[in-house]
């Protein structure tokens, strides 16, 4: 099976297709810039990972807080801010109700958001959404929550 | 005493626009030749462009953000929303402009 970090990275990205304003255009660690047919869309990192031992014996139970980033990606002259805040809604609506990643419930917490736009021959904006979400797995077997 | 370097520096800005100018600005009545780029740019991570004009400072006086302006560039005419006005101190322009 696929590491916990695809696992949960590919769980966010199902929930958050199909969305009214960026509907399928959902990407997850897009490495080259978005083209005007990907936008709006939205783009899903998995980030930093705190983990903790909780057990002592071998193998350990580790408990992990990752940090999952979903930006809201927008390109327009006008309103470019309330686009990113309207995507920014509807992410949060679609997460508010947990994931199921191999069938554990997670629940996505918001921590943060930000704000950044640019100037150009058209105004592109990114609304970034921080999540940690708490899972728990063996250490020899990352890929299995618990 | 005049600088006799400032008509020389005004007449080679008058030669290079004539020269390289590629696109035609119109705004308000005035109309001039000037050098149109549309450069490629990615900034947060989307393909985009920086669409600007450089031209005479003296063909579009007075010209400001916010201002519509015309651009003719490969027979195609497009218009802009000006969103920045660089005068470089020289006598030549720099309009930074957005999609209208």
């Amino acid at each position: 099976m696929a590491h916990a970090h695809t696992l949960i990275r590919d769980a966010v990205a199902t929930a958050l297709t199909g969305l009214a304003t960026t509907g399928a255009r959902v990407f997850a660690n897009r490495l080259y810039p978005l083209a005007d047919a990907d936008l709006p869309g939205l783009r899903i990192y998995t980030d930093q990972d705190a983990v903790e031992a909780d057990t002592i014996h071998t193998p350990h139970v580790q408990s992990h807080a990752l940090a999952v980033q979903v930006e809201c990606c927008a390109k327009a002259n006008a309103s470019l801010d309330d686009t990113c805040d309207q995507m920014a809604l509807e992410v949060e609506e679609a997460l508010a109700a947990g994931l199921t990643v191999g069938g554990i419930w997670l629940q996505p917490v918001l921590t943060a958001s930000g704000y950044q736009d640019e100037p150009g021959g058209t105004a592109v904006g990114v609304k970034r959404l921080d999540f940690t979400l708490a899972y728990t797995v063996m250490n020899n077997a990352p890929d299995t929550l618990i | 005493m005049d600088n006799p370097f400032a008509a020389i520096e005004s007449a080679l800005n008058g030669v290079s626009v004539a020269a390289f100018g590629n696109a035609t600005l119109a705004w308000d009545g005035h109309v001039a030749s000037g050098v149109f780029s549309r450069d490629y740019a990615d900034p947060l991570g989307m393909v985009n462009n920086q669409p600007n004009f450089r031209c005479l400072a003296e063909d579009f006086p007075d010209i400001a953000a916010g201002e519509t302006v015309s651009v003719e560039y490969q027979a195609a005419l497009v218009e802009y929303t000006v969103r920045g006005v660089e005068p470089d101190g020289t006598g030549l322009l720099r309009l930074v402009m957005e999609a209208a």
